[in-house]
């Protein structure tokens, strides 16, 4: 038979690919990759700011009755990213290079493990979970250079470690990955993601990584950038009479190199707070890095309650409280070009509903933008995330937020930075109904206002909506 | 980016998804990947519009080819996920059409710059000289690929009309 190879190959290959079509919401999807959960610029910010913010108690939350927002849609074209934005991200770049470059040898008690470097290389190489549970493994990022592992030690429930790779991409400079033990103690790659430039630093601290072992959080591994860096961790915060939240410090001593630090009983990483010190002077004070890295065979952690939470140091997202992603796009999607980086604020206040569906209030804005305290419902069940409550906020801002939630599932409430909810009524002339210093509760009431009683700097309030 | 290199990127995206994404599915030949490889790419292409001067097709069309052939190198061969025209050609199928089915399963037996020659050579229809700019590879390497990759895949063929069961498989 006389073929005609090439005639037939291009018809082949028409043939094959007719019924490919790009998936009407790939512009929508954009975005998956660019939201990063803890922005801790916003969080300075914050503590200087937070004081003159609650002093007003800027209260936000409006009975929407479940379908309404209060701002209205902007266009996308009223969005411009900020001309300095590339010059940030070059300096933070730079920024980036030097702390990994700085980093010198791999660190930890396992480092001159020669057998473990080549299985963690191997695993790099060719990990054992399917690269789409790899948090946001694109393939495109092609790696340049050889593997660098940070850091390998042991922990309670077997080795761990962390490992970064060069990129060809001139923004996402770096593959960032972090091993954990599986069942049998046997190190496994269990998170990777790109430190983009600027973007990312929010998950890439000159000073400190940190992230939790395994999806029951047994321990918390927090490694400074200076072995001699002093560490404190923790796992609670307590309202103070003025209803300012203080956490519960402990000592988290640096051993060969890393403080490893078991989850005491009744404590949770979910809201943690890890402080880092160097020559006295507090370095780096934020929540975890990554609190919900997993195993594919182990399950997605989820906290074991959130209503009522004031998450003090959570983000969300890949390294988050087990919210999905969805909430963030359905913001985003709604409010700024998708490809837009969109940064998340350092609280958030949120659960899951007796229904199951999740609630969550928090603050996002574009970079450059304004910010905007949301509130978002997550049905799973339908694959639907309405947007509750959206308004224009100050970054700094912790407000009060008191939102009637749809389908008369109550009321959520979260109290600002220095004030507590010490009391509600769904009107004047009802009784209290008392509650014992809640930094966020769920109120049962299928009433259409309600009046908080508050403790703010000390003095009692009456908030009204 | 402002509001105008903005509606260029949207409309960039809106108007050539299909094709880039058609273009990634034979250099990938897995759906899904394909299309995390093109989200990938306007990802990239999203932060650096303003600066791509050149034909933002043939950038994309090139760093889609990139993403493909270097990927970690560990996903080849492709494990195609051929739907059923492709698995089971009924017996009295055209010849044209057998023999087009086993070209799609030689094609993603290839090493991927061979494919990702063929791709762009007969699919984008690019010239050897565009292809050797897209693939960032030397003219003398287009050719002496492509024609590895056509032998290999006349062979194929070649094998198939004497062993007829051999076009009922799915390539490993």
């Amino acid at each position: 038979m006389s073929l005609d190879l090439e005639h037939e190959l291009r018809l082949a290959m028409q043939e094959f690919t007719d019924d490919v079509l790009a998936p009407p919401d790939l512009l929508a999807r954009l975005p998956r990759r660019r939201t990063r959960g803890f922005p801790r610029l916003a969080v300075m910010a914050a503590a200087a700011a937070a004081a003159a913010t609650i002093a007003g108690v800027v209260v936000v939350g409006q009975n929407t009755g479940g379908g309404g927002t209060a701002t209205p849609v902007k266009p996308l074209s009223t969005y411009k990213i900020p001309k300095t934005t590339a010059q940030q991200e070059q300096r933070a770049a730079t920024q980036m290079d030097a702390a990994i470059a700085h980093w010198g040898p791999t660190r930890g008690d396992r480092a001159d493990d020669s057998r473990l470097m080549t299985q963690l290389r191997a695993e790099w190489e060719h990990p054992t979970q399917h690269p789409a549970n790899l948090g946001s493994f694109e393939p495109v990022m092609s790696p340049d250079g050889p593997v660098t592992i940070l850091w390998a030690g042991t922990t309670p429930e077997g080795v761990a470690a962390v490992a970064v790779q060069h990129t060809k991409d001139p923004v996402a400079q770096y593959w960032y990955g972090i091993f954990l033990p599986d069942a049998h103690a046997v190190p496994r790659l269990a998170q990777r993601t790109q430190l983009i430039g600027g973007v990312d630093l929010a998950e890439f601290d000159a000073h400190m990584l940190s992230f939790t072992t395994s999806p029951a959080h047994q321990s918390v591994v927090v490694l400074p950038a200076d072995p001699s860096d002093t560490v404190r961790v923790a796992f609670s915060t307590t309202p103070d009479r003025d209803g300012t939240l203080v956490p519960q410090w402990r000592d988290a001593p640096v051993h060969a190199d890393a403080a490893v630090v078991s989850v005491p009983s009744g404590g949770s990483v979910w809201g943690s707070v890890v402080e880092v010190s160097h020559r006295g002077q507090v370095v780096a004070h934020h929540g975890l890095d990554f609190v919900s890295t997993h195993l594919l065979n182990e399950g997605a952690p989820q906290p074991s309650n959130v209503l009522p939470m004031w998450c003090n140091g959570c983000s969300i997202g890949s390294s988050g409280p087990g919210y999905s992603l969805a909430m963030l796009t359905a913001w985003m999607v709604r409010h700024g070009p998708a490809y837009l980086p969109v940064w998340t604020s350092g609280w958030s206040v949120g659960g899951s509903l007796a229904d199951g569906r999740s609630v969550l209030a928090m603050q996002l804005w574009a970079i450059g933008h304004p910010a905007h305290t949301v509130v978002l419902l997550d049905d799973q069940q339908n694959s639907q995330v309405q947007v509750l409550y959206d308004a224009v906020t100050k970054p700094a801002d912790r407000p009060v937020v008191a939102v009637r939630l749809p389908d008369n599932a109550g009321w959520l409430v979260g109290a600002g930075p220095d004030s507590v909810v010490t009391g509600w009524r769904s009107s004047p002339e009802s009784s209290w109904h008392a509650v014992a210093d809640k930094k966020a509760l769920l109120v049962h009431t299928s009433a259409g206002s309600i009046q908080l009683r508050m403790r703010v700097h000390g003095k009692q309030q009456v908030v009204t909506r | 980016m402002d509001a105008t290199d903005r509606g260029d990127f949207e409309d960039f995206v809106r108007g050539r998804s299909t094709a880039l994404l058609r273009t990634a599915f034979l250099l990938t030949g897995d759906r899904g990947h394909a299309e995390d490889l093109l989200q990938g790419v306007l990802e990239r292409m999203a932060r650096r519009w303003p600066a791509i001067t050149e034909s933002r097709e043939a950038y994309a069309r090139r760093a889609l080819v990139n993403a493909a052939t270097n990927r970690w190198r560990r996903r080849v061969p492709a494990q195609v996920q051929l739907d059923e025209r492709h698995h089971s050609p009924a017996p009295d199928v055209s010849v044209g059409v057998a023999v087009r089915d086993q070209l799609i399963r030689g094609l993603m037996s290839l090493p991927p710059r061979q494919r990702a020659v063929l791709v762009l050579r007969y699919f984008e229809d690019l010239s050897e000289a565009e292809t050797a700019q897209a693939l960032e590879c030397s003219l003398g390497t287009v050719k002496s690929q492509g024609s590895r990759g056509l032998e290999r895949l006349r062979g194929l063929v070649a094998d198939s009309e004497r062993d007829p069961a051999i076009g009922g498989r799915t390539p490993r």
